[in-house]
């Protein structure tokens, strides 16, 4: 895109828009060297072709990439620690950053490897109330609700047209990207199921080998055989959970769900006041009693300094300029930064910026804020977040792990715990210098039959 | 042997002319279309940069330059969605918005032209009826706003993605049940 005369003449790229807003700010400021380099790193960009620009001596100063992707650069030392530079920072020094999101952002070695810009609400599922409403049944409060409110979306027609054509659940069982363990994630977690951690000496331990993981596995699987999720589902790669929900609009529920973008989506594909979320989906009855449950959240790409960088000063008054409480409070405005803004352009306005659920910086308050009566739908499951550490070795694993558990699926494996095993030893083949767990500790669901908080 | 070689040759000069009497305009229509989208985009990128009088200047320029165009068309609905959602100025957009409908009687069709960002496609009519729609409801006119509202619910196709006819259905679902 060509803005002659906009922004100071620049070629202007979408991904760069803000970074030329920047540049512009330096110049007004009268700083020598205004030209800044930053590389956005989206979905899953080959980072070694960016190991070999490094060592060719073309370090970009920033980078804004995911967390898989920054430990990976941070695995090759080649990010800058923030720490120091915050210490020197005022608005830092006062107390206005989310200190357990930042922590969120450490690496093994305890250092600050970047800032996110916030983290969303906790997962949610969400159904059809209009599809419920049809078949005058209630939304689900556990697994084996949930399942039999699947076979009326699949088998009773729920839209009333007629037609064998919808479904109850939307997964996908794409290994790709680990696209699988996504959705199944929120399954997972409700279990109170953690993928792993680290222990002391800063090792990966896997925690997903577990009686708790083997029932959501059968749960699936039973599922899968009689048809909930649609015949097509393990073979198309085309096509996303989400996307069955909101597009095709074929499937009764989804998740996860996230309170920040779901009332956007809903709107623009006509799904406003037809849905619901579902904020608990316990599972079982024992699990509701125990009050055992989980979710978990994201923290929205990071930016990082790069050690490398040959202006570590402009960079990091990039950071600062970027993560001020002025281009903070633009990015939750009903308008947004740049590029959201060209959405917001581009949709009349039908479109809005999302709404954090949580700011890094707790003095920028969002100008539409999410719906109270959601909040309150959603606020109390912050109490069962479980925050997993950063691993650069996460895409491949859940990649393998997806691989283990759709064969499962499948049949190829004779029992969920020996899918489990499989899957907990590619975690291990894996994840160079992880360590299998202590039986007292990751397997204590195991002895005990229920998992401690 | 001389007369088939003339014949050759006539017969080459004829369909050279034919063939740049029939490419011409299409070369030259793509050029135009080419600096039109050029233009609108540099339209939107000054609203992205927070320049919104630039912006609202730029989209009239589009929309004045190629009225013949649905991508002018779609101009002419931005510079007057900038009126009403920047500068608040209800009186003014609905004049833009009634002056854009009595305009195009006929259906004008947006197609993917733009780079990959998110846009309107489909009958930009719509666009028009919706807002006349929202600006009816700002003033308290529910019934008049209805009646947009189920214009384009009605003239709408059944394209899911269609944002502004998902958004005419959701507020009809909301609105109180006519009289």
């Amino acid at each position: 895109m060509n803005s002659d005369g906009i922004g100071g003449g620049h070629e202007v790229s979408w991904d760069t828009m803000e970074i030329k807003q920047f540049e512009d700010y330096a110049r007004k400021q009268g700083w020598d060297d205004t030209e800044l380099s930053v590389v956005r790193f989206v979905g899953a960009d080959d980072t070694t072709k960016y190991i070999a620009s490094q060592i060719a001596g073309e370090s970009p100063d920033v980078i804004i990439a995911s967390d898989a992707q920054i430990t990976f650069f941070n695995d090759h030392n080649l990010i800058e620690p923030l720490d120091p530079y915050l210490e020197q920072w005022s608005d830092y020094r006062e107390g206005n950053f989310n200190a357990e999101m930042m922590d969120a952002c450490r690496g093994r070695d305890g250092k600050l490897l970047g800032i996110p810009v916030y983290e969303n609400s906790p997962a949610v599922f969400a159904i059809r109330q209009d599809w419920l409403d049809n078949l005058g049944l209630e939304a689900p409060d556990t697994f084996a609700e949930a399942k039999e409110i699947w076979r009326s979306f699949t088998f009773d027609d729920p839209d009333g047209n007629g037609k064998d054509d919808t479904y109850g659940f939307g997964l996908t069982m794409s290994p790709k990207g680990g696209a699988h363990l996504r959705n199944l994630m929120a399954f997972m977690h409700a279990a109170r199921v953690s993928w792993y951690q680290l222990d002391e000496q800063g090792r990966y331990v896997p925690m997903f080998n577990t009686p708790d993981a083997a029932f959501v596995l059968n749960f699936m699987k039973s599922c899968y055989e009689e048809g909930l999720f649609g015949e097509d589902v393990m073979f198309r790669s085309d096509t996303s959970a989400t996307r069955r929900f909101f597009v095709d609009a074929d499937v009764g529920m989804s998740g996860p769900n996230f309170a920040d973008w779901f009332p956007n989506l809903a709107s623009v594909y006509g799904l406003s006041g037809k849905t619901r979320f579902i904020p608990f989906l316990w599972q079982n009855e024992e699990a509701r009693r125990l009050d055992k449950y989980g979710t978990f959240t994201y923290l929205t790409r990071m930016r990082c300094l790069m050690r490398a960088s040959a202006n570590k000063d402009l960079g990091w008054r990039y950071m600062e300029y970027f993560f001020s409480r002025e281009w903070m409070s633009k990015y939750v405005s009903r308008r947004g930064l740049p590029f959201i803004r060209g959405r917001y352009l581009g949709q009349f306005g039908i479109f809005k910026s999302e709404s954090p659920w949580k700011m890094v910086r707790n003095d920028v308050i969002p100008e539409i804020p999410i719906d109270p009566e959601i909040v309150a739908q959603i606020k109390p499951l912050e109490k069962y977040v479980l925050r997993m550490p950063m691993m650069t070795e996460w895409p491949k694993v859940s990649t393998a792990i997806t691989e283990v558990f759709v064969d499962y699926y499948l049949g190829r494996y004779p029992t969920a715990e020996d899918a489990l095993d499989e899957a907990e030893d590619r975690f291990m083949d894996i994840v160079e210098g992880a360590v299998r767990p202590d039986p007292g500790f990751a397997h204590s669901s195991y002895n005990k039959g229920v998992y401690e908080k | 042997m001389k007369s088939k070689r003339k014949y050759v040759w006539v017969g080459t000069v004829i369909a050279v002319t034919v063939a740049v009497g029939l490419l011409t305009p299409r070369v030259l229509g793509i050029h135009r279309l080419r600096g039109a989208i050029a233009h609108y985009e540099t339209a939107a990128a000054a609203y992205m940069l927070y320049d919104v009088e630039k912006a609202k200047q730029l989209f009239e320029e589009v929309a004045t330059e190629y009225s013949d165009l649905p991508i002018g068309a779609m101009a002419e609905l931005k510079h007057a969605f900038l009126v009403y959602d920047e500068d608040g100025d209800r009186e003014e957009a609905r004049e833009l918005f009634e002056r854009f409908d009595a305009r195009h009687p006929d259906p004008v069709l947006h197609l993917p032209l733009t780079p990959q960002r998110f846009e309107y496609f489909g009958d930009v009519r719509l666009v028009a009826w919706y807002f006349l729609g929202k600006i009816a409801q700002d003033e308290g006119n529910a019934s008049e706003a209805r009646s947009w509202f189920e214009k384009v619910a009605k003239t709408g196709s059944s394209n899911p993605s269609n944002f502004i006819l998902a958004e005419s259905k959701a507020i009809l679902m909301k609105m109180a049940p006519a009289d």
